[in-house]
């Protein structure tokens, strides 16, 4: 388990941040494979974006986790809540031990992120488009406060399908929040099918784009690209980082797919996924030495 | 003294949160393209940076709301009572009720109050939705006075509040020293043979029919349980175990409102004959607003009727 603290201002060890989002993978799967539930997915597609975020970006603190000037990360997804409680648990919000006990009866780890149970979850989620919504409120008040924080807001691609994610679109416009990031989990598949097929969103850069965000389109599984995404700032225009990505990263056969959005891995498949993540991080430590 | 001028109680409600927003630097508003009808364009008049206006989209509305409060504000969020409840139900639910979140939720058009716009725009399950959300505090208010005493101890209370305005001219009924308790009843008239029990505009046409019965040498009670979640059960359970004879009134359907919250409490603690007066499970119609409530059974008459129907049950129960 790597300790190191990385502070936001240094200059970013990239092999380091891509070992870690196979290592939260790798707990994440655990997580999804000892409860019998949970979405794999969307929580492998997310990995890289959610550690960029919570060890690189955001600037948090896991001792106090309502300090008032903390960056706010909202997880809209929050049907990944595997990576995103592996996540908090490695930034140091709640003992890793912890993880074990994911949609166990008693859990702090709800099998969506429940605000008032777990420390380092700033809304309760899971109804989908939510998220988004609360991203603007809170920017506004933000804002309102003259803080320096700012607000980043995970959100999936099957979810933009929701109509209150464009009311928020706006009204984010409107008010012209540039302390606010969306960060679009593009992994093209959602519950029942690929999104072109479900619901096509393109042509997805341009409609964010007429709605008044500046758009930034990444490899969302590119430690790098996400981290520059990040640091571009401007201070009038809310941001939409555009993400594309696996659904499924990571393990070969979860990939590009629907099947694992809810699926739970057979034994037989819990220990070959092990092994597929077990070598990326082997890979990654290799490239950092 | 009573302020015996006649307006409508959103005006007030306009008045008092440009107060509250003097005295509690907290306090932003949050409208849906409503402040002409919600009357919070005085707050947006006098301080337009804490006054965010996100068009016409109710679930964004919910949503804003319940982020400001993340951001540390005391958001006070208006519209229409059915489109916070309905078309904003799940962000209600999940960012306000479950997250507990310091939302301030006010209704306006409560009942038939928006009486002219039809059934379409008129509010008579709200309550029944916020009722059965938990950590929800639930009030109703009934007259200027109210509104004023009341809209400080919501913003003061630590918690998502949902709060029923109407838009119809109410006249004050309440004494300027009344001292109103979120969750604790409020006895207007007590020592009667009969208790009413109501909260709203309608308290009016209540007290009314009190009079009315009094002429008749009936005393009732009137309780205002304004508070309708958490439910003040010591207070109800107290008068209806002197009078054994109860009235429910409200501007509500039958159905998930007082009248279901009062029969609850008294059928598991205290069976007690019960009329509950207020809108028998159908919708409204385009009409005058006190024309609708006498069509639509909430008339005055209705309400001596009721009082004089549930003495009558209450002497053979105690003959048999």
């Amino acid at each position: 388990m790597i300790e190191t603290i990385i502070e936001p201002a240094m200059k970013p060890d990239y092999e380091t941040l891509q070992r870690i989002a196979c290592e939260l993978r790798l707990d994440a799967l655990r997580m999804i494979f000892d409860a019998k539930s949970g979405h794999a997915g969307g929580s492998f597609s997310a990995a890289e974006l959610i550690t960029a975020l919570y060890f690189y970006k955001a600037r948090l603190d896991p001792e106090n986790p309502a300090w008032e000037d903390r960056d706010r990360i909202f997880v809209s997804k929050g049907h990944c809540a595997p990576i995103y409680y592996a996540a908090l648990s490695r930034a140091g919000f709640f003992p890793r031990g912890e993880l074990t006990t994911f949609r166990q009866l008693g859990s702090r780890l709800q099998g969506h992120p429940d605000r008032l149970k777990l420390p380092g979850v700033e809304m309760s989620s899971g109804p989908l488009g939510l998220g988004a919504s609360v991203a603007v409120g809170c920017a506004l008040g933000l804002r309102l406060s003259k803080s320096e924080a700012r607000v980043f807001c995970l959100l999936g691609d099957g979810e933009t399908q929701e109509g209150i994610v464009w009311e928020a679109a706006m009204c984010a416009a409107k008010y012209g929040l540039g302390n606010l990031t969306f960060i679009l989990d593009y992994n093209r598949y959602q519950l029942s099918g690929a999104v072109d097929q479900v619901m096509p969103l393109e042509p997805l850069e341009q409609k964010w784009q007429s709605f008044g965000f500046g758009v930034i389109r990444v490899d969302g599984h590119s430690i790098e690209q996400i981290i520059e995404a990040l640091d571009r700032e401007n201070p009038d225009q809310p941001k939409l980082i555009l993400a594309l990505t696996v659904k499924g990263k990571g393990v070969s056969f979860m990939e590009a797919s629907s099947a694992w959005h809810g699926r739970v891995p057979s034994p037989e498949e819990m220990k070959k996924a092990e092994e597929e993540i077990g070598h990326l991080i082997e890979a990654s430590a290799a490239s950092a030495d | 003294m009573i302020n015996l001028e006649s307006k409508q109680l959103r005006a007030t409600y306009g008045e008092a949160l440009v107060e509250l927003g003097a005295a509690n630097g907290r306090v932003v508003v949050v409208d849906a393209d409503m402040a002409e009808g919600t009357m919070t364009g005085g707050f947006k008049d006098h301080f337009p940076e804490r006054f965010f206006d996100v068009g016409v989209a109710e679930q964004n509305l919910m949503g804003v709301g319940a982020g400001l409060s993340v951001a540390g504000w005391i958001p006070f969020v208006n519209t229409f009572a059915w489109l916070l409840v309905l078309r904003a139900g799940d962000p209600l639910r999940t960012l306000v009720s479950y997250a507990r979140t310091n939302v301030k939720i006010v209704a306006g058009y409560g009942g038939f109050s928006g009486p002219m716009d039809g059934a379409t725009h008129q509010a008579i399950m709200d309550l029944a939705v916020v009722r059965a959300l938990p950590n929800m505090t639930v009030v109703v208010a009934s007259d200027h006075y109210q509104v004023r005493s009341l809209l400080p101890l919501v913003a003061d209370l630590d918690g998502p509040v949902y709060l029923r305005l109407s838009r119809a001219e109410v006249v004050d009924v309440h004494e300027e020293n009344t001292r109103f308790e979120i969750g604790k009843a409020t006895p207007l008239k007590t020592g009667g043979e009969v208790t009413l029990i109501t909260h709203g505009p309608i308290l009016g046409r209540v007290l009314t029919a009190a009079s009315i019965l009094a002429d008749r040498g009936i005393p009732a009670s009137v309780l205002e349980v304004h508070t309708l979640k958490p439910l003040d059960g010591e207070a109800i359970l107290a008068e209806a175990a002197r009078t054994r004879a109860v009235v429910t009134v409200e501007e509500h359907n039958i159905i998930g409102g007082l009248g279901s919250a009062v029969s609850e409490l008294l059928s598991e603690n205290l069976p007690t004959p019960l009329r509950r007066i207020g809108i028998r499970d159908c919708y409204g119609e385009t009409g005058p607003y006190e024309k609708l409530l006498d069509l639509y059974g909430m008339g005055v008459q209705d309400i001596v009727a009721a009082a004089e129907e549930v003495l009558r049950r209450r002497g053979s129960t105690l003959s048999r």
